[in-house]
């Protein structure tokens, strides 16, 4: 074609965001596919993409692309037409060709100009639809009779459905929500340091009218803000159905890959979260489901044996709590066997026997998520090489999310994510301690209390601090982070429960300021790397202050509770 | 004979498709041209406005080509507006199917802007005689 270039781009662009979208949706109905392999109408579904896919591919001059989707439609038309029963070892070759599609498609994306080799795929698709692969053995000819009517059915129009049913939505370039989000932001700043003034106007002797009407034009603009910000939040915001319909087709192939008999049952999946927590945490549901079939499910004889369903079950899950989103993987497998965890990490020198024995059987599950820890006995290339939850815990910790670990031996796991809505404009606890004051992000902290500085005990050489009758070690923020130890000499102390994945900490700080709405700005270069900073951000005083990463300041901390 | 403004429906569900004839149309020298994304919305648009022509794609959920051109067909107001079918192959029952609704034309994706200019002037050719 002889488009202008940047309009060729344009449609490239154009198609690989449809075809993409219209990818993701295919894993979804073969699933279903599979559960109902009758279903003339959602083969018809499939079909369709697959065909539209290759229309505007012969088009654009894909032609890796035209060939691969050609033969898989030629096998979905002899389904469809129920010339053709639909198999496990059909759908195995089908999906395979879909992600074949999925990797020219991103051959594109990237414009890398890379050849896969198609032929070993579309030669076994040609077999089936050729009748020559084993698994295509022609459906005895009575049967097909009912299908294709329910196709010619299908075929017609269904009015009511489609008459009001128009697209409302647009794509916008991500970018420039980013920036509406910033600006949104910088509104926030500017309406605390109003509100700072205004308060302190009414000391300043100006008349009570001026006064008055000038705080009513404050609370406007407070009210103004607050729905701005949550019409710009929204506007990133995305059902989590994203992630999560990436995983019965998961499941299903690590199901096969396994020999075990699994179902995945989404809940949840029209919650709503940021863009931003939505795209960190599909990997580490990945991993959580990859584990929870490889590790946690019984083989079906297995199941039986222990008077347990054959066909396991993997609940994923997500709710809206408050101002946090709880995301949850569980299953209803062996569960995770807390003395064999110990056993382990004693083995691989993780911990000590001593320390082992101490440990309750909550804090053994915690264990898990120590790098270098793995349970399986033999390494699988499916769960991987105990690289695994480490990073799980990591990534979550990231945007400020905590993950928590339930198990009961024999009857299964529940892996629980919560997370932040979002992340850019968050909940801070301001503190102060060796003269500066920090920031810390409101999701990390369970409970701030008062204490004096005789509260605080030294076990072991290291410093803790009993708080009804549960023992929590004591960071001092000062000299964590200033390497100023000691600044206000006050009779009282601060304690700041932290709460890091599972393991909790008492932060010692000077002053409790209070807590303010922040807009979280990155540091960009000149703190890049540097541990356990998550940002800055302005007061509403106009000050400029760090907010911590809490996960990553006591990330030697954490280390160094367990050696 | 060629009527740089004449007023065309391009009917796709897929928006790459309807982008890349819209450019293909606009290369051999129409500009005036609408989008429908199925062939319900087509009905509406074509009712709501007069068109000259409608290019549609076969393969369309709610309302394929196939149904829009019979319900062209059996409209008062729309039955004369020339319908060329966008079809992904050449399969032979379709191009019957299509010819027996009343397509004046039809032709195999991927084409080429030479191909459709051809198709389009052979059917404007026959309308007018």
């Amino acid at each position: 074609m002889s488009f202008p270039m940047d309009e060729m781009d344009d449609i490239i662009n154009d198609f690989i965001t449809e075809a993409t979208e219209g990818l993701d949706l295919l894993d979804q109905k073969f699933i279903e596919l599979e559960k109902s392999p009758g279903d003339t109408a959602l083969l018809n579904e499939i079909f369709r993409s697959i065909h539209t896919i290759k229309g505007a591919a012969g088009f654009l001059g894909f032609q890796q692309m035209v060939d691969v989707t050609h033969v898989t439609e030629d096998v979905l038309n002899k389904l469809r037409k129920g010339e053709m029963q639909v198999k496990p070892v059909i759908m195995d070759a089908i999906l395979q060709s879909v992600d074949l599609i999925k990797i020219i498609l991103g051959n594109i994306r990237e414009k890398n100009g890379r050849e896969e080799n198609t032929a070993p795929v579309i030669a076994l698709l040609n077999d089936i639809s050729t009748g020559k692969a084993a698994a295509a053995e022609p459906v005895n000819q009575t049967a097909p009779a009912a299908p294709k009517k329910a196709a010619e059915e299908e075929s017609r129009p269904k009015a009511e459905e489609s008459a009001g049913a128009k697209d409302q939505s647009i794509r916008v370039d991500i970018d420039r929500l980013d920036s509406v989000l910033n600006l949104s932001g910088e509104l926030v700043l500017s309406r605390n340091r109003l509100m700072r003034l205004g308060s302190r106007l009414s000391e300043s002797g100006i008349s009570q009218d001026l006064h008055s009407h000038m705080n009513e034009a404050i609370a406007q603009l407070d009210l103004v803000t607050a729905d701005l910000q949550l019409a710009v939040m929204k506007i990133r915001m995305q059902p989590i159905a994203k992630v999560f319909n990436k995983f019965p087709r998961m499941v299903r192939d690590l199901a096969r890959q396994t020999g075990k008999e699994v179902e995945l049952v989404l809940s949840g999946e029209e919650t709503e979260m940021d863009k931003t927590v939505i795209e960190e945490i599909g990997d580490p549901l990945v991993h959580l489901i990859r584990n929870s079939v490889d590790h946690g499910m019984e083989m079906p004889d297995e199941r039986e044996a222990a008077g347990k369903p054959r066909c396991g079950r993997i609940g994923l899950s997500a709710y809206q709590e408050g101002r946090n989103i709880i995301v949850c993987v569980s299953d209803d497998g062996k569960g995770i066997d807390a003395a064999r965890v110990k056993k382990s990490a004693v083995e691989k020198g993780l911990i000590s026997q001593e320390e082992a024995e101490k440990l309750s059987e909550k804090d053994a599950f915690n264990i898990i998520f120590i790098p270098g820890f793995s349970t399986a006995s033999k390494v699988s290339n499916i769960s991987g090489r105990g690289v695994g939850m480490d990073v799980v815990k990591t990534n979550i910790a990231r945007i400020n999310g905590t993950i928590s670990v339930d198990s009961e031996l024999g009857k299964g796991t529940r892996i629980t994510f919560r997370l932040p809505l979002t992340l850019a404009i968050i909940q801070a606890l301001t503190v102060e301690a060796g003269r500066e004051v920090y920031g810390i992000p409101l999701s990390n902290v369970i409970e701030n209390i008062r204490v004096t500085a005789d509260e605080i005990r030294t076990i072991e050489g290291k410093e803790v601090i009993n708080i009804r009758d549960r023992v929590f070690p004591v960071v001092r923020l000062g000299s964590l982070v200033s390497g100023c130890s000691e600044a206000a000499q006050s009779e009282w102390k601060y304690i700041v429960v932290i709460g890091i994945g599972e393991k909790q900490f008492g932060i010692l700080v000077d002053r409790l300021h209070g807590q303010e709405e922040i807009v979280m700005k990155s540091m960009g270069e000149y703190l890049k790397g540097t541990e356990g900073i998550a940002g800055a951000c302005i007061t509403g005083d106009g000050n400029v202050i760090l907010i911590l990463d809490m996960a990553g300041l006591l990330a030697p901390a954490v280390g160094g509770y367990v050696h | 004979m060629l009527d740089q403004n004449m007023k065309i429906l391009v009917v796709d569900d897929f928006s790459t498709m309807r982008r890349i004839i819209k450019n293909i149309l606009r290369e051999i020298g129409y500009n005036n041209v609408d989008e429908a994304d199925d062939g319900t919305t087509a009905l509406e648009k074509l009712r709501a406005g007069k068109f000259d022509f409608v290019v549609t794609d076969w393969n369309m959920p709610n309302m394929p080509g196939i149904e829009l051109l019979k319900a062209i067909r059996s409209d008062a107001e729309l039955k004369d507006t020339p319908v060329l079918m966008v079809t992904a192959e050449a399969a032979k029952e379709n191009v019957v199917t299509a010819v027996q609704a009343g397509v004046n034309n039809y032709i195999v994706k991927p084409f080429t802007a030479a191909a459709l200019k051809e198709r389009i002037d052979l059917i404007l050719q026959k309308v007018n005689q």
